[in-house]
């Protein structure tokens, strides 16, 4: 009996040794896993706005504000999520989006002045913001520019 | 040990649940997309049917007329915002005869991305709206050998030149 317990003993004391070791590893990476999630998160909607963007531009859909084109196939090939330095406290993140447009939608040879980049890159900044905050237009978010606790997100574009 | 064991699994229902949140985000934003443009290419179809049955009347003649029933054009289903099978579509639809197009409004500012028009080109510039009767129903469509007369009523189809 005695032994028993002994080992039982033992056996508790490593147990709370390795949990706790377990748990300073989690609380230290914690902040970390954290923003990698964030960014991730901002990048999966970038791409997934650029690609509704495409979609109804393809289709021949146009904002109010945007010049009227004929339908055609638009397509995002990539979405790269630069570190371009810093915003004030806030980490400065632009997403270069590529697109693949016909030549007569290209209605500015500058992607960003373009009816098709114009388009991708609002949508784009609007999928991040309802990432951040569940909503589509708030304070934090203009057509240029999303603002997080962490981050400050901008977008441009090129065509291929 | 107990007391230790518990601290680990909230520190790891913590992380479950960011995770898990930050995902619904993004779950949201993809349904609402692949709605947006399921809803976007169907508004369009009905363009091009409408301007289809235009341009088949003006092709055909006088005395040529094509009806478009309920279950192909349903102005409750296209002008429906909010519920699920709904098209989003602002009524009425324009068709304007300057510009011989049919312009689809769509409003989706519930997914961010305000409104939406697009424009499905007819031939005819002398298209004219007509309430519909019981010999011509919504949406009927015939060429009176002056103009291409569209029955439907005021609040789902206009005409402007």
């Amino acid at each position: 009996m005695k032994i028993l317990k002994n080992c039982g003993g033992q056996v508790s004391i490593e147990f709370i040794i390795l949990v706790g070791a377990i748990m300073i590893m989690v609380v230290a990476v914690f902040p970390y896993i954290t923003r990698a999630n964030e960014l991730s998160k901002a990048h999966a909607a970038a791409r997934d706005g650029a690609t509704f963007a495409a979609g109804m531009r393809g289709m021949g859909y146009r904002a109010d504000d945007v010049n009227e084109l004929p339908p055609g196939i638009v397509k995002i090939t990539k979405v790269e999520m630069v570190n371009v330095g810093s915003k004030g406290n806030r980490t400065h993140y632009q997403f270069n989006i590529h697109i693949l447009a016909p030549e007569y939608m290209i209605d500015d040879p500058t992607c960003t002045k373009s009816s098709v980049g114009v388009s991708v890159i609002r949508q784009a900044l609007k999928y991040v913001c309802y990432s951040f905050y569940g909503d589509w237009s708030r304070d934090e978010c203009t057509p240029f520019n999303v603002n997080t606790t962490r981050y400050y997100f901008t977008a441009t574009c090129t065509f291929e | 040990m107990r007391a230790q064991i518990s601290i680990e699994v909230a520190l790891m229902t913590g992380m479950a649940i960011l995770v898990i949140v930050s995902l619904v985000n993004i779950q949201f934003e993809r349904f609402n997309m692949a709605r947006e443009l399921g809803e976007a290419g169907e508004a369009r179809m009905i363009g091009t049917l409408i301007a289809g049955a235009i341009n088949n009347a003006y092709a055909n003649g006088e005395g040529f007329q094509v009806y478009l029933s309920p279950e192909q054009v349903n102005f409750t289903r296209l002008g429906e915002v909010e519920k699920m099978y709904g098209l989003g579509v602002e009524l009425p639809i324009t068709i304007n005869n300057t510009a011989r197009e049919i312009v689809i409004r769509r409003n989706t500012t519930k997914t961010g991305g305000g409104i939406w028009s697009v424009e499905v080109p007819i031939i005819p510039n002398n298209v004219v709206r007509r309430d519909p009767s019981a010999e011509y129903p919504e949406l009927t469509v015939r060429n009176n050998g002056t103009n291409i007369l569209i029955y439907a009523d005021a609040a789902h189809i206009t005409t402007v030149s």
